[in-house]
């Protein structure tokens, strides 16, 4: 992906059964994207609507990627010397991943729900 | 009437400069160049230096002693195109906070429980190729309790008849 992206392992949930753990990889990739959109600056909308989730698998078992292939999707996260905080660096990944993380584990643990975009 | 109880939380990011700005290996490569945000028309001679940016607060806990817990993203700039020179920012400021011990003053109002830190790798300035190395902070701090009276027990924490 050439824009940015954050993995989400399922490592560590100790399910063994793929499928409720591709299920539950998804819900909580869904509600970091939803989070996200919510977060994101908007102009044109592109950005908006190009965060994706991606269920991948690789040697160390299965992940949700969260992010986007828009080129600018980068250094609206992370700001650049010209694009300072509230000034066209406007974090939506990183506050949406926290924001939704503790209702993940929460979730993989079996003892909650997953936000689906409530502000904290 | 009621009874309305305050509960102030750190300012996370101003206490982050000020440590950063009073520790000696910091202060040897950016002089007290630790801003939060770039300064507006920075020349460019102004450089090497440290921009902090609070990202999200990632939790807070409402107790007595109210902690927040909080990301703050760390952009060390070198001068020009230096990249080894923002590569030693980067590489004090992971010691700096890696080594920092619990219960740490950052500030006068601010004590750390505990800092991570996470290397976001060289981004360097899209713009005119400014070397940047990007450092993810998170910490736990507390905002200090200070007095011995009964009264400044909880300072930070107190109650208001309205």
């Amino acid at each position: 992906m050439s824009g940015i992206s954050f993995d989400l392992e399922a490592l560590e949930s100790g399910l063994t059964e793929s499928g409720a753990m591709a299920g539950m990889l998804a819900r909580g990739g869904n509600a970091v994207r939803d989070r996200a959109q919510q977060l994101v600056h908007v102009d044109t909308g592109n950005l908006q609507s190009s965060i994706r989730v991606d269920l991948l698998v690789d040697d160390k078992g299965p992940y949700a990627r969260i992010g986007s292939f828009v080129p600018y999707a980068l250094w609206q996260e992370i700001g650049t010397r010209r694009l300072t905080m509230g000034r066209g660096f406007t974090p939506y990944l990183r506050p949406a991943l926290s924001a939704a993380g503790e209702g993940i584990r929460r979730h993989l643990s079996g003892a909650g729900q997953i936000p689906t975009g409530t502000p904290q | 009437m009621s009874v309305t109880t305050m509960r102030w939380f750190p300012d996370v990011e101003g206490a982050l400069r000020t440590y950063l700005r009073n520790n000696a290996y910091i202060v040897d490569l950016v002089d007290n160049r630790v801003f939060l945000g770039m300064p507006d028309n920075m020349p460019n001679t102004s450089f090497p230096c440290i921009t902090l940016a609070e990202v999200g607060p990632g939790a807070v806990d409402p107790g007595d002693a109210p902690l927040s817990w909080e990301l703050i993203q760390c952009d060390c700039w070198g001068l020009g195109r230096n990249k080894a020179n923002a590569r030693q920012v980067r590489d004090a400021l992971i010691a700096v906070m890696e080594s920092m011990p619990s219960g740490t003053l950052m500030d006068a109002n601010t004590r750390a429980v505990g800092a991570r830190t996470f290397s976001g790798g060289y981004a360097p300035d899209p713009d005119n190729g400014q070397a940047r190395y990007r450092v993810d902070v998170y910490i736990m701090a507390s905002r200090i309790v200070t007095g011995t009276g009964p009264d400044d027990v909880f300072p930070d924490v107190f109650e208001s008849v309205i």
